[in-house]
């Protein structure tokens, strides 16, 4: 029994020891020895004004000794952006560029990282408060990358940018550019998953223009069209729906509107998992409805003149 | 009967008879292996199979460093309960069977003892099911206890002390709790051995027996279990585990083998205890 015990103790430290050489180059293997390198960045971070300039250096070289160790890993696109945060940290802008064009060179092949490339890029771009540079990086992932999450959300991610800028004119003209490119997807995508997309982007950009009328009509096409449970969850349908109430009732105070809406997916779709919402949505607006039509009747009331008070003579 | 010289003399037989503490390291050895497993998930040739199971039921980035070592102690957990009951229900035996061979002076045999152990295989593994399924209702039972203290809201006086106490001290009452439950079902697997009586004669007996011996099982299974509580204290100390993530598995081996021990020196003295007191036949 002693001699099988040792046999199988020794099996288990032989297991341990040949599992972890077998796997010294695995993508895993690579994500370990990253996540500590990210560690010693995140202490940098935090005191990166008190970091003398050497502790930087010798983490960029880390950095780039993984880079050069683990060319192939999926995991050597966060060394490369971690380099280029570490230049950024520094204000080295140009290098911080230049590390990412260099990662993205590396894996303009693989879509997902390519993507988060361009995005850290645009960042890098907006922390220097470099305009054209977001504009560009973000036309480059709309034109590269349409049909991806960040390809189709890119127009109006680039007009809230402006917005955020507070540049009113850019904005605008974003907006409008991202209802074109809307629009265009909708109709090249027509029944599918893009272009449910599209409307609800479209009916975003409408709504940041104030375009009341269009939102709702582009919300109530798309809740009609695009029944399917494929595209909704519970919280993305009552969303839609709050959307819908804003606009219709809050916005433009047309309370039959909104009830219009809902009574015609009702009529159209009886056996849709979401009636009973709908259903008490349209209750809830009867109900305020009635609520607002008193508040006016009394407000008339309160405001006209009273009858019986005797006029004052001259 | 002094459960202190009790445990006294079970140590000293497991020191002494190695041979009883064999089906025990069998037992570490297969928590091991489970953890090795566990461990080398994200690699192939274990990802292959493991990776579609574990992103289908905990999500994808469980695959990943350090995430997979979160899950590492709940995966560990499963697989201790299983290989408890199952292995547990035939090495345990086996080695309560060793002890009850050395105390009758004969030349001991593991074949013999294995033997037992197999013809009452079934009985111990009802006695290991009912045991665990008790833990695990405990273990909800406490999660009811720890969210209604998380909601009292005073910051002073005596429910606030409460909430402390509850909430601050969750694993140790779990570890009490833990305790109390083995101590209710601790002597079925002996008079299943000792006294070679069927399990529902078994759990009856103990009923009985519990009346009169409860506090000397108790402190049996009290006093070993303490030994359990600096791992409890480091595994609390997230600090660790945030700058070495690889520290997980090794308290977690640290802790299997700590339970072990404990249930080895537990279940030895209740083997004892059995046998010393003739009333109990």
């Amino acid at each position: 029994m002693k001699k099988s015990l040792i046999f199988l103790y020794g099996l288990l430290v032989l297991l341990f020891i040949g599992a972890s050489l077998y796997g010294m180059n695995s993508e895993y293997a690579g994500e370990k020895r990253l996540w500590h390198l990210t560690r010693q960045y995140g202490t940098i971070v935090k005191n990166h004004k008190g970091t003398p300039k050497a502790s930087y250096d010798a983490l960029l070289a880390r950095f780039e000794n993984f880079i050069r160790r683990h060319p192939d890993l999926k995991a050597t696109s966060v060394a490369y952006i971690m380099r280029a945060r570490l230049f950024t940290i520094q204000e080295e802008h140009i290098a911080a560029v230049n590390e990412i064009n260099r990662g993205y060179a590396r894996f303009k092949d693989n879509e997902p990282i390519a993507i988060q490339f361009l995005l850290e890029l645009a960042q890098m771009y907006a922390i220097q408060e470099n305009s054209q540079g977001v504009n560009s990086t973000y036309e480059k992932i709309i034109t590269d990358y349409p049909l991806t999450k960040y390809g189709i959300q890119g127009p109006l991610i680039l007009a809230k940018y402006f917005v955020q800028k507070r540049d009113a004119a850019k904005a605008k003209s974003a907006y409008l550019k991202a209802i074109d490119h809307y629009k265009n997807l909708i109709k090249t995508h027509p029944d599918s998953g893009v272009e449910f997309q599209a409307r609800v982007l479209l009916g975003e950009s409408y709504n940041s223009l104030e375009d009341w009328e269009k939102a709702l009509k582009i919300y109530s096409e798309t809740l009609l069209k695009f029944a399917n449970l494929e595209f909704w969850n519970r919280s993305s349908f009552l969303h839609i729906t709050q959307s819908i109430n804003t606009f219709a009732i809050l916005r433009m105070g047309q309370f039959d509107r909104a009830i219009e809406i809902y009574q015609s997916f009702l009529d159209k779709y009886p056996e849709h998992p979401f009636t009973a919402d709908l259903t008490r949505m349209i209750g809830k607006i009867q109900q305020m409805k009635l609520d607002h039509q008193k508040q006016l009747e009394l407000k008339a009331a309160e405001s006209a003149p009273a009858v019986n008070q005797p006029t004052a003579t001259p | 009967m002094n459960p202190f010289s009790l445990l006294k003399t079970a140590i000293a037989t497991l020191i002494g008879n190695k041979a009883t503490l064999y089906p025990y390291a069998l037992l570490f050895f297969l928590y091991m292996i489970a953890l090795e497993v566990l461990y080398f998930i994200p690699l192939e040739p274990l990802r292959a199979f493991f990776g579609p199971i574990v992103e289908k039921l905990f999500g994808e980035i469980f695959m990943h460093y350090p995430y997979n070592m979160n899950l590492i102690p709940k995966l560990f957990q499963y697989a201790q309960i299983v290989i408890f009951v199952f292995f547990g229900a035939f090495l345990i035996p086996t080695s309560m069977q060793l002890v009850v061979q050395i105390n009758n002076e004969d030349e001991y045999s593991l074949k013999k003892a294995f033997g037992v152990a197999a013809r009452n295989y079934v009985y111990i593994l009802i006695a290991l099911i009912i045991l665990v399924a008790c833990l695990l209702w405990k273990i909800e039972l406490l999660n009811l206890i720890v969210e209604r203290a998380s909601r009292i809201r005073s910051t002073t006086g005596m429910f606030a002390v409460i909430k402390s106490v509850i909430l601050q001290g969750a694993s140790y009452w779990n570890i009490l709790m833990d305790v109390f439950v083995q101590s209710l079902f601790v002597m079925i697997l002996p008079i299943v051995i000792v006294f070679k009586r069927k399990i529902f004669t078994a759990v009856f007996v103990n009923i009985k027996l519990l009346f009169k011996y409860w506090w000397i099982v108790f402190i049996i299974a009290l006093i070993p279990s303490f030994l359990y509580l600096p791992v409890l204290i480091l595994r609390n100390v997230s600090a660790f585990t945030d700058v070495f993530p690889e520290i997980t598995p090794l308290l977690l081996a640290i802790s299997a083998f700590l339970s072990v021990i404990i249930d080895a020196v537990i279940y030895t003295s209740i083997t004892i205890l059995c046998l010393l007191k003739k009333d109990l036949r």
